[in-house]
Formats: structure tokens, sequence, C-alpha cells
């Protein structure tokens, strides 16, 4: 008998440190590998201040709201605060690590005027300004796919009241025990017993990162082995500031929509938009008392039982001498104030752009682990704006609530994608209608037939007379093809320029097949169309599928003169320890005359003072240049235009391709008009050269 | 073969411009070690070289002329053609490139690029600006889009033969480096008649 049960105790013995090994294992090989899945950190563009900068009062506004500054009635001496009165800004900004360098915290006194920034000044010297760079705007992160987000912290960079006081609150024997505290589970359950319910948790810091990391948050005896076994051997392996460090940035702290807040560095971010090192010791306790039940005791949507938990945190400290009973007095009776925090994941149709961009050198895997730091070029007012547009200009177009739309504006020189909306609810994560929805461009593609019909023959210019009247179009592989103009009727000879401004479609359709469909396809290619445009003589009035940002490319080149730069919407990527690993550079090319798309241009700043977008030089106070666009049974309305700072495209339409009652000047126009409006602010100007002269011609017949 | 010769041949003239030993980019303040007492052996290496290239391949104009070079003014870091606009819009501007030509010293292209791009967004006709990046193109092997930035800050510089001048400099270098012989001599043409403003 006695062998038996020797034996017995030998192979569970046996058994046990089989399993003891594998839980080790599990234990090192998350320490020693990669610990988390860090998101990466996607960011706006930085504002830019300097004198004579474009800016009201109110995009100045929305500005500082949008980065979460703090308005103040003082001089702001903290970083991220500032104080207004008239035209009149101070400001101190908050201190960012950009892909280029450092940008220290600075203060400021910015007086804006008339739109325009007209002082900068050292608010304590007087000196002069030339140029301020904010802090980027958070935008989103792109998530594990468990979408837990988190800013690691170095336990050095944590503040050392910080450290006291969590421990005091939640393992005050952390730096004594071995994973496991008995005195603690102990006193937890004399507590308990007493009580007759769960007042008191014994689980040391170190069983609660266990419980984190590997296990479920059941109430097992056989979890809470396992728990404990993995906690001794954790301590074992590992020392206690690396397991403390772990568990500052393990704890959950909350939920944001989808995404998860795990760690101190990051509650602090989005609760209060602070650092961990700059908050106040009351901010400090409100974090450390969610530890209990981060839902329980969220500051926003529970802020009387934070502030409970806050205050007895704060008593806690008092009694071991952490603060004077003074302090906590006073700290006791500040109010809980929370910074109010948009959800992240706020521009679906933009960051879809950045994931397409980055795709191409990172996988996605990366993407989602690496916690890479993305720089983008989004705007964060102009995106606002657009997103304006769209929703308050739809529902006047059509009561019809499925008519949907997509906006891109884009810088005409540098090809950078300051807005993107994807839908009639620019928040709505969905098809993306500015990326991949591909339309019928209607006569957006006029333009380009035109510039081809000058660039590869000597015998057209804007003054060339082209034919109005019916035309058949025989091809002995497909039925005879009668365009039609939009009004059904045919007015005859008219010059190019004529043509243009009022987009008659036989005239583009004769030039096209006179000057050679090759040949506008490769002007179309030049100037930035990626898709394949259809050979046949309809893509002359745009039966070629095209997504806005495609047509933006197009509409780019156009604003440039000929000068395509690629879209992009990244600028640059550093790594989780701010080290540069990819910068994405302007880069332009170009294989059209600059001097015949500046005449087009001049013809397409016509079309909307005299052509079929006239209504905006009456409605828009800056000289733009574009052109409608409206394919067949009006399935399709367009507005593809530019000043000298923005080039926009939209398009409205159904989904399921049933005609809209609207144009290019009736429907997309008015929401382009709309965003125009508040973001362009320099005029459109059609480039001067010596080659290049103005002249008056006889519209009948095209002569001097 | 004939490419390398001539990166050489344009090293060694530089050298012998400089008194400098081999130094890195042409955008250099001329501060490099060796002085002055190594040009008579480069000058010597240097028609040696000639000889023999000539001698294979015949003597034309074109040919010459592509032994080329991006000249520096020793000491100076800028070209004149670069000279900031003194105006109270363009401080912001002209500190951006004062950071940006300290940084193209340092031969910190990618920095350097960053500033001007900078530049970009609150003057986007900036000519001079282009003409930065058509430069610092031709410094990290990008010839094409050299030409390109070159041709985008002519376009956009129509009141100043200089700066257009120096652009065409570009263009013909990058137009050497892609042996292009007809942008080359082109670009030639286009210095030669922007002379006579």
């Amino acid at each position: 008998m006695f062998r038996i049960l020797l034996i017995m105790s030998v192979a569970a013995a046996i058994l046990f440190g089989f399993y003891l090994v594998h839980l080790d294992n599990k234990v090192t090989e998350r320490f020693e590998g990669r610990i988390w899945q860090l998101p990466s950190h996607v960011y706006a563009r930085p504002l830019e201040l300097y004198v004579g900068k474009p800016i009201t009062h109110e995009q100045m506004q929305f500005e500082l709201d949008y980065l979460n500054y703090e308005a103040v009635s003082e001089m702001p001496h903290q970083p991220a605060h500032y104080r207004r009165w008239d035209d009149n800004y101070e400001i101190t900004t908050r201190g960012f690590t950009f892909w280029d360098g450092v940008e220290k915290s600075l203060s400021a006194r910015v007086t804006i005027t008339d739109g325009r920034v007209s002082r900068m000044l050292q608010p304590y010297t007087g000196e002069s300004i030339d140029l301020l760079r904010f802090d980027a705007g958070y935008l989103t992160g792109i998530f594990p796919a468990h979408s837990e987000d988190r800013v690691l912290v170095r336990i050095d960079d944590v503040p050392d009241i910080f450290i006291k006081m969590l421990l005091l609150v939640e393992d005050r024997r952390f730096f004594e025990h071995y994973g496991v505290d008995p005195r603690s589970i102990a006193r937890a359950l004399v507590a308990n017993i007493s009580s007759g319910r769960t007042v008191q948790g014994g689980s040391t810091l170190t069983q609660q990162l266990v419980k984190n990391l590997f296990l479920t948050r059941e109430r097992t005896l056989s979890r809470k082995l396992n728990e404990a076994l993995m906690a001794f051997l954790l301590e074992l392996h590992y020392d206690k500031r690396l397991i403390l460090e772990t568990y500052l940035n393990e704890i959950y702290l909350g939920q944001d929509g989808r995404r998860a807040i795990h760690g101190f560095g990051l509650a602090s971010r989005f609760y209060f938009d602070k650092k961990l090192s700059e908050l106040g010791i009351d901010e400090m306790a409100i974090l450390v008392g969610m530890v209990k039940g981060a839902s329980f005791y969220n500051p926003r949507r529970q802020p009387e039982r934070s502030a409970e938990r806050r205050d007895v945190v704060l008593e806690l400290m008092s009694e071991q001498q952490l603060i004077t009973p003074r302090q906590r007095d006073i700290l006791s009776s500040r109010p809980l104030k929370t910074v109010k925090h948009a959800s992240a994941g706020k521009y679906p149709a933009f960051i879809d752009t950045v994931k397409h961009q980055l795709q191409q050198d990172y996988d996605s895997d990366d993407l989602r682990s690496e916690g890479l730091r993305v720089f983008t070029t989004l705007d964060p007012y102009i995106q606002h704006v657009s997103e304006q547009a769209v929703k308050t200009i739809l529902p006047r177009l059509s009561s019809d609530q499925t008519l949907q739309a997509a906006a891109v504006v884009v810088s005409p020189d540098t090809g950078e994608l300051l807005s993107v909306v994807g839908d009639r609810e620019p928040t709505f994560r969905g098809f993306n209608r500015a990326l991949n929805a591909e339309r019928p461009v209607g006569s957006l593609m006029k333009p380009l037939v035109y510039l081809a019909a000058l660039e590869y023959s000597d015998s057209y210019t804007m003054a060339s007379l082209l034919d109005d009247t019916e035309l058949v179009y025989r091809d002995e592989h497909q039925k005879d093809w009668r365009p039609q103009n939009y009004d059904r009727q045919f007015h005859g000879y008219m010059t190019m320029y004529e043509a243009l401004l009022k987009s008659r479609n036989i005239p583009a359709v004769r030039t096209a097949l006179d000057v050679g469909l090759d040949k506008v396809r490769k002007v179309a290619v030049a100037m930035g169309a990626s898709s394949d445009i259809s050979s046949y003589p309809s893509m002359a009035l745009g039966a070629t599928s095209m997504s806005p940002l495609e047509v933006a490319s197009i509409y780019q080149s156009f604003a440039t003169n000929g000068f395509n730069s690629p879209l992009r919407s990244v600028r640059a990527v550093l790594d989780r320890d701010n080290r540069p690993l990819e910068r994405y550079a302007v880069d332009i090319s170009s294989d059209v005359d600059p001097r015949n798309v500046s005449i087009i241009n001049s013809a397409l700043v016509d079309v909307t003072r005299y052509g079929t977008a006239k209504r905006l030089s009456e409605n828009l106070s800056i000289q733009v240049a574009g052109k409608t666009g409206t394919s067949d049974d009006l399935r399709d309305s367009w507005f593809a235009g530019f000043s000298a700072d923005a080039v926009a495209v939209v398009w409205t339409g159904f989904d399921d391709n049933r005609p809209t009652t609207l144009t290019g000047s009736s429907g997309a126009m008015k929401v382009w008009q709309a965003i125009m409006k508040d973001v362009a602010h320099r005029p459109y100007q059609v480039a001067e050269s010596g080659s290049l002269e103005r002249a008056w011609v006889n519209a009948d017949d095209g002569l001097l | 073969m004939i490419t390398p010769v001539i990166v050489s041949s344009m090293k060694i003239m530089w050298m012998i411009q400089t008194g400098s030993s081999i130094c890195s980019a042409s955008y250099d303040s001329g501060r490099c070690s060796g002085g002055r007492g190594r040009s008579t052996a480069a000058s010597v290496l240097l028609v040696t070289i000639l000889a023999l290239f000539l001698s294979a391949c015949g003597t034309t104009g074109k040919q010459s002329a592509k032994m080329d070079v991006i000249d520096v003014e020793e000491g100076n870091y800028r070209y004149d053609a670069w000279r900031p606009v003194q105006s109270g819009e363009y401080a912001a501007i002209n500190v951006l490139l004062d950071e940006a030509d300290v940084l193209m010293q340092r031969q910190a292209y990618d920095a350097a690029a960053d500033k001007i791009e900078r530049v970009l967004r609150i003057r986007p006709d900036y000519a001079a600006a282009w003409s930065r990046l058509s430069w610092l193109a031709l410094q990290t092997g990008s010839p094409k889009r050299s030409v390109f930035m070159a041709r985008r800050s002519n376009s956009l510089a129509q009141a100043d033969p200089e700066l257009q001048s120096l652009n065409w400099s570009f263009i013909r270098a990058a137009s050497g480096v892609l042996n292009d012989e007809d942008s080359y001599f082109r670009a030639n043409q286009k210095i030669e008649s922007l002379k006579a403003f």
C-alpha cells in the first residue's frame, strides 16, 4: 500500500513538474518575445502658423479644440493651454516628436486679422516668431485583431508618487512577496467572511498581470491555482521593475468604441489628454482608482463614483503620509475634469487611403502590431468642412436618403490628400466611394480630349471650329452609335473654346476620333489616370469609369499645368522608438506641354464664369477653374475643380446606378462650392508664359 | 564605361578647382582635407584620362560638353539664384530654407528635403524651393526627378532668368547622367540663350 502511494506520489510529482515546465514556457515566451501587439498610431498634419497664413477665427478655434487645448483666463504657462481676447490668442503649444525632429513647447501670441495671421510674438520678450508648429493631432490607431490600444511607458519615466500610490492601493508588499502574498490572501479572507461578501481582493499586482496576460476572468479554483503558479514563475524569472512596468502597460482602463484602453500611458491621454508624468495627484488617483473596475469607476460615465474612489485613494495616501491632510482636502475638493475625447476611428475613408499606401511597404501584421507612428497629410479642418458640406447639402439635393456622395480635397502642388469623404455619413465604416466607387466620369473627360488635340495636332487651337452636327459612328463590330448633346440639339460650328464651355458632346467625340483615341488615352494617363480607359469613342464623353481619387489625380495635374504628383496620404513613418522608417517625398512628373494645359485651364476658368458652372463665380469670392460632369441618364453627378491652394472632386449618385435628377452643376457642384468656400483662399490664376498670348477671335469663324 | 570616366573626371576637376582632396558631393563649403598640393598630380591625371577618352571616341562638341559639373563657388553653399526674398511674408520661408541649406551642407538630404517641403506647403509656387529639390534629387541619384523638379521651378520662374539658368544646369547634369544627349544639348542651348539676360 505504502509502495503504491509512493509510486502515485512520484508520478503526480513528475506530472506536476511537466505542467510547471509548460506554464514556465508560456510565461517566458510571452515576456521574452513580443509582449504586446502595439497598434500603429496615426496622426493628422500639424498646424503651422506664420505671418500671412490664411486662417479665420473659426478655424483657429477649431484647431485648438481639435487638439484639446484648454482655454484659461490667465497667461497660459502650461502646454496645451491658451487664452483668447479679441483677435489675439496666447498659446503654449505641446512639445511633440515629429518625423523630422522634436518640436519643443513654445509660448506665442498670435493675432488674426481679416482672415490672416497678422502678427506672431513671444509674449514675454515681444520678439517676433517666424513659424509656429503645433503638435499633430491623434487620429486613430490601426489595431491588432483584439483592438487593444496602448502607449508604452517606461518605468523610469513614471513619477515616483504614482508608483507609491499604485502599490499602496493595490499591492503594498509588492517588493517583498514572490508573486503571491499569503498575508494579503488571509487578510482578504477575513474581511470577506466577516462582511459576508467580497469586499477585498488578495491578488498581488503580479497575479493581476498574469490574469490579464494569460488567463480568463472566470473565478474558478483551477484558474486561481494557475494564476498563483504563473505569478510565482514570473517572479522567478524577471525582476520586480520589469513586472511592474509590464503591469503599468497592461492594465485595462476603459473602452472607446471598439478600442480597448490598456495601460496608464494611454489612459492618461485618453481621459486627461496629458502624459502620465504631467498628471496632477488627483488625476493620478482617479486612474489608480479605476484598477478596481474600469467601467464601474469610469470618470466620464460615473463621475460621482469615480470621485468617491479618488477620495478613498487620497485618504489612503494621507494615512501613509504620502500627502498631508491639507493636500488631501484640497485635492478631494477639486472637480472631476476629463477631456471630451472624440472616438478614435473618426475618418474611415481617409484611413483607408493610409492603409492602402502603407500596405505597399508594410504587411498588415506590422501595421497592427509594431507600434508604428504614422504621420499623415489629413487636414482636420478641411476634413470637417468637407464632411459638413456633404451632410448638409445632400439632403437638399434629394429627399431620397440613399443618394450617396464622395469628396476628395488635394493639395495641388504636393499631391497630399487633405480630406477624404467616402459616404454621405462620413463616419460610417463601410464602402469607401472615394477610393473604390468607379463610376462613369461624363464630361470630366472633355478637357483631356481637347488637351490631346493641342498636344498631338498642329491644326487645333482653342479657336478651331468644331462640328456640332449630327454624327453617326459606324463600326462593323457593333451597331451604329449616334451620340446626342445634352439638349438633344445640334448647333452647327463652334470654337473649341465654346464647345468646352458649354460641354457639347458631338464636338468632343469628333475631336477624339480625329486626334485618335489612343492619343486621348495617352494624355489621360500622363495626367494621372490609372485605370484602363475604354477604347471606344464613347470614351470622349466619359463612358469610362474612375474613382473620385483618380479624378482628383487628373485635376491635380491640371491645377499645376501638367505636373502630376502621385496622391499620397502619408508623409512619414517612425518606429515605436521614434526612429525614422519611411519618408514619402514629394514627387512630380510631366509628360505634356505645360503651355497646352495652361490653355485648357484658361477655358476651365471660363467654365466657372460663363459656362456650365457659372454660378460659382457668383457664389465664390475667388477665381477658380473646373468642370461639370454628368453621365448618361443623370446617373452620376460630378464636379472637379481647383483654386491655387486646393483641388476638390465631388461625386453624387446612387449605389445601384439608377438615375438621379442631378446634373454636375445641380448636384455635385453645390457640395463642391460649399467645401471650397471655406477651404480655398488663393485664387487660381492662369500661368503666364512668354510663348502664349491672348487674342480676340470671331466666334463664328474662329478667325482673328 | 564612358560614364564612370566622366564622373571620375568631374570629381578630379572639382578637386582642382577647390584645391581639395576627394570630398563628397559638390555641396560643400570646401572644407576638405588635402590642400592645394595635390592639384598638380590631379591635373596630370585628368589630362591623361581626357587623352584616353578623346582618342577612343573622337572629339566632338557633344561629348566634351558632357564632362560638365555643377560648380559651387568655393566658400559658398548657396547659389546666387537661391537668394532669399526679403519680405515679411517670407520670413518663415527664409528660416526653413536657411535650415535646409545648412542640412544640405551636412549632406543630410532627407532632412533638407523635409524643410523644403514645409516651404512648399506655405508657398507652393516658390520656384527656388523646387530648384533646391531638383538639386537634391541629383545628389540622391534621381536624375529624372531632378529634371521634373527643375522644369517645375522654371514654370514658376518666368521672370527670373538667373534661376532658370541654374535649373537648366541641373537639367543638363541630369541629362548627362541619363545619357540623354538631345536633352543635354537643349539644356546647353537654353543656358546660352539665357546668358543674354
